[in-house]
């Protein structure tokens, strides 16, 4: 098919380029390999971003390990430099052309009387010699790797056209000595590269199926807090709680709408689970799905929060079925395999990740609704709670390693796939945050100086 | 006396010898002569393999290689060959049949050498093959480019099948890249910017040699990109 359009792009170019005698030539095929980039290690003095006798940050490494786990860029490593340019009179394109880079990244960083800290880089592409974007970042110190990874966002974006999410949070339980009566359950909230992990709900009873609620700043999740299931929804700022959902049965799998204003849930209230949403604000419960004779539960939602996709049984093992909110009308979406679960939809509405068994193994699997097309993603097993980074490049899940768990990440192309490093216990549930804006509070500030 | 007369037999034999190597040396270098021709077709069949490489995604082609031109004589060759044919209708003159049979054994062996002769087919035909060579010269140069410029185009996440960005391309020469000129834009800045670092990746391009052909198609051209084989 792809030889036959090729020869018919051919031909046409062809018979144009005799008829007309101007030639066009089209390309219709590429080589995809990762862009190739070289991030300079930035000038300035050593910065830190917390105090006492920790290592200075490596801004440039921060923003080039940011780009690499995105799986379509290839860092030069700094010690395979042939010059560390930190101005841009010092960048010499003849070399990085001789290394293969297609960019360059460079920067400076400077302490601002009012101790805040200045850091600027400049992108350049090699093959044009041009200068891309230059752009100052001005934070307070605790927040350098909050700039590092909005500089990778924004060379990210630059050259992919996506938008970058190396700004953005995962959310996960880590269970302290699991198996045994004295086990812990800690809700942990930290960078997608794994650093800055902070405990923000500890219980020793299990905590399930955190979520993001849209603006980031809040979560929520089951709790067995009181003995049975729970829904809770705290703030990360304040950490204050509150219990939304604590009918008789079961409560669980809470979903934040995308305007935050509303919690879809499963709930076994009425004798069996369906799914309801409860606004946040008028606390008015609303019913869903009406099946007795089934199971639906994991709600997730839809493009600007007109449908709900869900788990059923009601064909007789899990699928994956949508449910417009308007007209109440539900349709099957999943029908390879026979278990299908915990579906994410991807922000275009159109693409679907989900659990998937085959061959009694389960593996993460990507679906494209349009053209129904399933591909699998993941080649471990045991692989559960897909959640999906808010660009939609790049899913997180949970999967075992030697009889551990543990999580890993998977770009939506499956070119590649990384563990993050955990320290010791199981790390379950994990999600994804959706993009942060950046908080006026901070006193971060962005300038383009050029572009 | 005696001496000479019993040398005379060996002499003469060595004589003959020596003027029977020479001839065979004559005769023998009559068909190295004849085969030339066919020493270089090879090369022509070298760039007809360098056409089928198409599915390698690399692009080497050896900047300083002339050979791609003769791939039109390959193809040449086979219209000319029956041109001689038709001239000789056997006519049937009974007036002397010794000089028609002459006459059939001279078509005969004429038309071997046409068939062996590609020199001579160029000359019967020397005005149409040029233009067909032009053709030719221009439809490989362009698949060269085509494919060394596909080998460097890595498209971005956000590219998407039949995204359309025409860019406008100066060459010198050399086949080095004067200017690279987008005339439409895709509407994505960066699917335009990987097509334009594919370009100049890809240079220098392998140009033809023949000047009125690179003045005619290759000092100015325009590329499409419009990818076809992406997964969404």
């Amino acid at each position: 098919m792809k030889g036959l359009i090729k020869a018919i792009a051919i031909g046409l170019t062809l018979a144009a380029a005799l008829g007309a005698r101007a030639i066009e030539i089209v390309i219709t095929e590429g080589w995809d390999s990762p862009t190739k980039i070289a991030v300079v290690p930035f000038g300035g003095p050593p910065l830190r971003d917390q105090p006492g006798p920790v290592a200075p940050l490596d801004l440039a490494g921060i923003v080039s390990f940011d780009l690499v786990r995105s799986g379509q860029f290839d860092a030069l490593p700094s010690d395979n430099m042939l010059s560390l340019p930190t101005v841009a009179e010092e960048v010499y394109f003849r070399d990085w052309r001789i290394l293969g880079m297609d960019y360059v990244v460079i920067g400076g960083a400077e302490v601002l009387p009012d101790a805040r800290i200045a850091v600027t880089y400049r992108l350049f592409e090699v093959a044009s010699e041009r200068e891309i974007i230059s752009t100052t970042w001005t934070a307070p110190g605790e927040q350098l790797r909050d700039v590092a990874h909005w500089i990778a966002d924004e060379v990210y974006e630059e050259i992919t056209g996506v938008r970058g999410a190396f700004a953005t949070k995962i959310v996960y339980v880590l269970v302290q000595n699991p198996n045994a009566p004295d086990a812990t359950y800690e809700l942990t909230v930290a960078d997608v590269d794994g650093e800055r992990e902070r405990v923000v709900y500890r219980s020793s009873e299990p905590i399930l199926s955190p979520s993001w609620a849209p603006d980031g700043k809040r979560l929520a999740y089951v709790s067995f807090e009181t003995g049975r299931s729970t829904i809770v929804v705290q703030d990360l700022a304040t950490g204050a709680r509150r219990r939304v959902a604590e009918y008789p049965g079961i409560n669980g799998a809470p979903v934040f709408s995308p305007d935050g204003t509303q919690l879809a849930m499963a709930l076994s209230r009425d004798g069996n689970s369906e799914i309801y949403i409860k606004d946040l604000e008028t606390d008015v419960l609303r019913r869903i799905t009406r099946r007795p004779s089934a199971i639906d539960t994991e709600p997730g939602w839809g493009p600007e929060g007109k449908s709900l996709i869900f788990t059923s049984d009601r064909a007789g093992q899990p699928q994956i079925y949508r449910i417009d909110l308007a007209t109440s009308l539900p349709d099957r979406l999943t029908f390879q395999g026979d278990y299908n679960a915990r579906a994410r939809l991807l922000p275009d509405g159109r693409h679907l990740v989900y659990v998937h068994r085959s061959n009694g193994v389960y593996h993460i699997a990507w679906q494209d609704l349009e053209r129904d097309v399933v591909r699998v993603l993941t080649e471990t097993s045991l692989d559960e709670s897909p959640s999906l980074a808010p660009n939609g490049m790049m899913m997180i899940y949970a999967t075992q390693l030697r009889g551990r768990g543990i999580l890993a990440v998977v770009s939506v192309d499956s070119r590649v796939k990384y563990n993050l490093p955990s320290g010791l216990g199981d790390v379950r549930e994990p999600a994804w945050s959706p993009f942060m804006t950046v908080d006026a509070q901070t006193l971060a500030s962005r300038a383009v100086t050029a572009r | 006396m005696s001496a000479l007369r019993e040398y005379a037999g060996p002499v003469l034999l060595a004589l003959l010898l020596h003027a029977a190597i020479a001839a065979a040396l004559v005769r023998g270098w009559q068909p190295d002569t004849d085969d030339m021709p066919r020493l270089v077709q090879p090369r022509i069949i070298e760039a007809s393999i360098l056409v089928m490489d198409k599915p390698a995604p690399r692009p080497p082609l050896p900047s300083a290689r002339p050979d791609p031109v003769p791939p039109p004589v390959e193809r040449e060759p086979e219209p000319v060959k029956p041109e001689p044919k038709p001239e000789p209708p056997p006519r049937p003159d009974p007036e002397i049949e010794r000089r028609a049979q002459e006459e059939a054994a001279r078509q005969k062996r004429l038309r071997e050498l046409a068939e062996q002769s590609t020199v001579q087919a160029f000359e019967s035909e020397a005005a149409d093959l040029a233009e067909a060579t032009a053709d030719a010269q221009t439809m490989t140069y362009m698949d060269a480019i085509n494919r060394a410029i596909r080998a460097q185009w890595s498209r971005p996440p956000s590219a998407r099948n039949d995204m359309k960005a025409r860019f406008q391309v100066d060459l010198v020469p050399s086949g080095e890249l004067l200017g690279v000129m987008l005339l439409d834009t895709s509407g994505n800045p960066a699917f335009d910017r990987s097509a334009e670092i594919a370009i100049r990746k890809a240079s220098p391009f392998e140009v033809p040699p023949d000047h009125d052909v690179f003045e005619a198609n290759f000092r100015r051209f325009t590329l499409l990109f419009s990818p076809q084989d992406l997964l969404r």
